[in-house]
């Protein structure tokens, strides 16, 4: 159908939502202020991220017909609609520029030591841009596609060291209490809340039986894996997770068999290439539209060609690196974005419930 | 033209323009601009460093063999003497194929580890785990000697350090682990020893190094002169505490710890003295197969207790019986004889290894950490306790119990 996504398609969406940076530079930066216990900050995060899919996706199988604006005006009128959708596209916003700095400095600590950045920003730009602007469809097709190889890729790089991983390094957990862990999560709050993405795919998804469920045990699965890696990676650097900033590309250094076959790094280039360019198309789709709806536009175009200028200026003319992001998003980002992120999650359990009672009073 | 066909027509050549630009198709070969390095040396040369590289030379690939050259850089701190390379070769110096680093006696003496080789753990130019090598020489000439293009230099290095990863110990010699050893707060680290020793030629003839287990990893190659130059791994490591190196451990020495590194294998080993009602001052020699390791920790008034389980499997491939008694079908590691005798043989390696690291006052089998992960708040009040927490290591106590399994 037209304008709408497969179930599967939606079941993708939320994996991407889980996995971004996830894999990458959030296990080093949550190891800087959890320490030992950064494995379990990591864990609080996902859950966090899993509510939000629970009840995101519980939102959209019941209002299988309308839209995100169009609910929200329905329940807390216009004006109401356009502040929440506002702050959520900003939150969206920053972080797809935070994103594309990090794959980036991603490409060149372990691809290219000189690369362009109009040679990498030109490419991305134009995906993700491509991608928001022919819609829903389009960004269902494609990223149905990659999840595939990025799947695989992940599954491949635990195997890779699943045999060598030593189980004890970080032990014991909550040496401390449990503070560290949650310093932890809160010092990480910006790689949290990815799924919001999905509320702008409400009554645009077709709906199939069990469609919470489904949605929620493939997040799970994809949250299990993540979590593997992070183990190995955690376990396998010990205390010298300090020098690393990547946390995927360190997970084969590892392996004996390595030095005998060659860098295995090509894998996560390959899987966190396609991994975060995949969450940008999709950020930049819902940025855009929030865009298009506030300010009455009939195409997505001029927003996204206006963020693109944005976040050219910021990363490019501006000279912001990854060390600046990590300094900002720790010192000054981690409350306000918890804050949203906790906000969005009682709102929709407020709306979820509040439906509910409706029902009830109704079928009384 | 149609509209459809200005539309291909702009996203084609948005393409074309796009993608040609991380393609490469438009950008000079790489090998031209970069010096591709496959192993670092460090020495010390007055107050600088100086920063030896073995680099590939590119040509045309008319057999197997790479040909090398080696180029050095001087500088007050590793990043100069990158960028000093960089002057002399006029290429960039990538280091992504940097397996191997040797560092001099010179650098550890005056240095301190972490120092140094915080460079290649930031830098996003060494994107591999590099083995770390020690030597009493110089790094530059072990690095001359294997970029020597008269014989398969090119693998000696590799397999000499090889020879210690599979053959000695085969726990940490690599750039991480000895990063993270050294910030533990056990702070003990390792690297293993190579020497270049000249000795009186007897044949000219090259040998690729990593033998059996009982002799030392050793490769030589012919030299113009009377004299040849053999590069040796005799099996030892050097120990670094907080940093600095410490102590240098022999083959001999270090042999009570590779019974506990179930990565360890001596291959023929041999139990001597065994005695029980049907042998007498026997000898069996024995292939070791695996070794099985559970250590566990506890306090006992206030003493930490380490009580280690070590099953070792093996296969018997002789037996000396110095009574001529013949004995056909009998279980040899059955008798207890043969595993007292293993006991005690075990027992006396690990002891003088054992009594060497509280000498020294380094904790290479990390029982910090045991008793932090199995007993956090009893193990952080002992160290309260003591007047020098550094020296912890001194009033633990170790019992060892043995079993030898015959390996199917």
């Amino acid at each position: 159908m037209q304008g709408k996504i497969t179930a599967f398609e939606y079941y993708m969406f939320a994996m991407y939502a889980i996995l971004t940076s996830k894999v990458l530079t959030l296990p080093c930066v949550i190891y800087n202020v959890a320490g030992h216990d950064a494995i379990i900050s990591l864990i609080f995060n996902l859950l966090l991220d899993i509510l939000l899919i629970f009840f995101i996706t519980l939102l959209i199988v019941k209002n299988p017909e309308t839209t995100i604006f169009e609910f929200l005006t329905k329940k807390i009128t216009k004006v109401g609609a356009y502040i929440v959708i506002s702050i959520i596209a900003i939150f969206l916003f920053l972080k797809t520029l935070w994103i594309l700095e990090e794959t980036y400095e991603f490409l060149i600590h372990s691809l290219f030591e000189e690369f362009s950045t109009i040679s990498f920003f030109l490419p991305a730009f134009f995906i993700a841009g491509y991608m928001a602007i022919k819609g829903v469809n389009t960004l269902g097709r494609s990223l149905e596609i990659f999840a595939f190889f990025v799947a695989i890729g992940l599954v491949l790089c635990f195997i890779n060291t699943a045999g060598i991983i030593p189980l004890d390094t970080n032990l014991p957990y909550f040496r401390n209490g449990i503070m560290e862990s949650l310093q932890g999560t809160l010092s990480s709050s910006l790689y949290i809340g990815n799924p919001l993405v999905l509320l702008f795919f409400m009554g645009k998804v077709k709906i199939v039986k069990k469609m919470t469920l489904k949605t929620v045990l493939s997040s799970v699965v994809i949250m299990i894996f993540v979590i593997l890696n992070d183990f190995s990676f955690y376990n396998l650097m010990g205390n010298s997770v300090i020098y690393s900033s990547y946390a995927l590309n360190h997970i084969s250094q590892f392996n004996p068999y390595v030095s005998d076959l060659g860098h295995l790094t090509w894998l996560s280039i390959a899987i966190s290439t396609v991994n975060l360019l995949s969450q940008v198309s999709l950020m930049v789709y819902c940025y855009s539209e929030s865009a298009r709806k506030i300010f009455k536009l009939k195409m997505r175009t001029i927003p996204i060609l206006c963020s693109f200028v944005i976040i050219y200026i910021v990363c490019l003319l501006l000279h912001f690196n990854l060390t600046d992001f990590e300094y900002i998003i720790v010192n000054y980002f981690s409350y306000p974005s918890i804050i949203i992120i906790l906000s969005m999650l009682l709102i929709l359990i407020i709306l979820n419930i509040s439906r509910r009672k409706k029902n009830e009073t109704i079928s009384n | 033209m149609k509209p459809y066909l200005t539309k291909l027509t702009i996203i084609i050549v948005a393409v074309l323009l796009t993608f040609s630009t991380v393609s490469g198709l438009i950008a000079p070969s790489q090998t031209q601009s970069k010096s591709i390095v496959t192993a670092l040396g460090i020495d010390k040369v007055t107050d600088k460093f100086e920063l030896t590289a073995q680099i590939i030379v590119p040509q045309i690939n008319t057999s197997s063999a790479e040909k090398y050259e080696v180029a050095s850089g001087e500088g007050y701190d590793i990043g100069e003497c990158i960028a000093s390379l960089e002057f002399q070769t006029g290429e960039t110096i990538g280091l992504a194929h940097c397996f191997t680093i040797i560092i001099s006696d010179s650098v550890c003496a005056s240095n301190n580890m972490n120092d140094v080789l915080d460079y290649f753990a930031r830098s996003n130019n060494l994107c591999t785990n590099a083995i770390l090598v020690h030597t009493t020489d110089l790094a530059k000439d072990i690095l001359k000697y294997t970029t020597t293009e008269s014989s398969t230099s090119q693998d000696i290095l590799y397999d000499i350090t090889e020879y210690n990863n599979n053959k000695i110990l085969s726990f940490g010699t690599d750039l991480y682990t000895f990063l993270d050893d050294t910030i533990s707060p056990h702070s003990t680290a390792m690297m293993f020893d190579v020497t270049l020793e000249e000795e009186p030629e007897t044949s000219s003839s090259s040998s690729s190094g990593g033998s059996d287990g009982e002799t030392s990893g050793s490769s030589s190659s012919s030299s113009t002169s009377q004299t040849s130059k053999i590069l040796k791994n005799e099996g030892k490591v050097t120990i670094f505490y907080k940093g600095a190196d410490i102590y240098t451990l022999s083959k001999e020495e270090l042999k009570g710890f590779g019974w506990l590194d179930t990565g360890t294998k001596f291959e023929i080993f041999t139990i001597k003295n065994i005695y029980s009602e049907k042998l007498t001052d026997a000898t069996i020699n024995l292939i070791h197969s695996s070794t099985k390791l559970e250590i566990s920790s506890s306090f006992s008034n206030n003493v930490p207790i380490v009580q280690i389980k070590l099953k070792v499997y093996t296969k018997i491939t002789g037996v000396l019986n110095m009574v001529d008694v013949p004995v056909s079908n009998y279980n040899y590691l059955k008798d207890q004889g043969v595993q007292d005798a293993f006991h005690s043989l075990v027992q006396d390696e690990l002891q003088s290894s054992l009594d060497i690291q509280n000498e020294k006052g380094f904790d290479l089998l990390n029982f910090y950490h045991l008793f932090e992960k199995e007993h956090y708040k009893e193990w952080h009040q002992y160290l309260d306790t003591l007047d020098n927490p550094d020296a912890y290591i001194n009033k633990i106590q170790v019992f060892l119990d043995t079993e030898l399994i015959e390996k199917n």
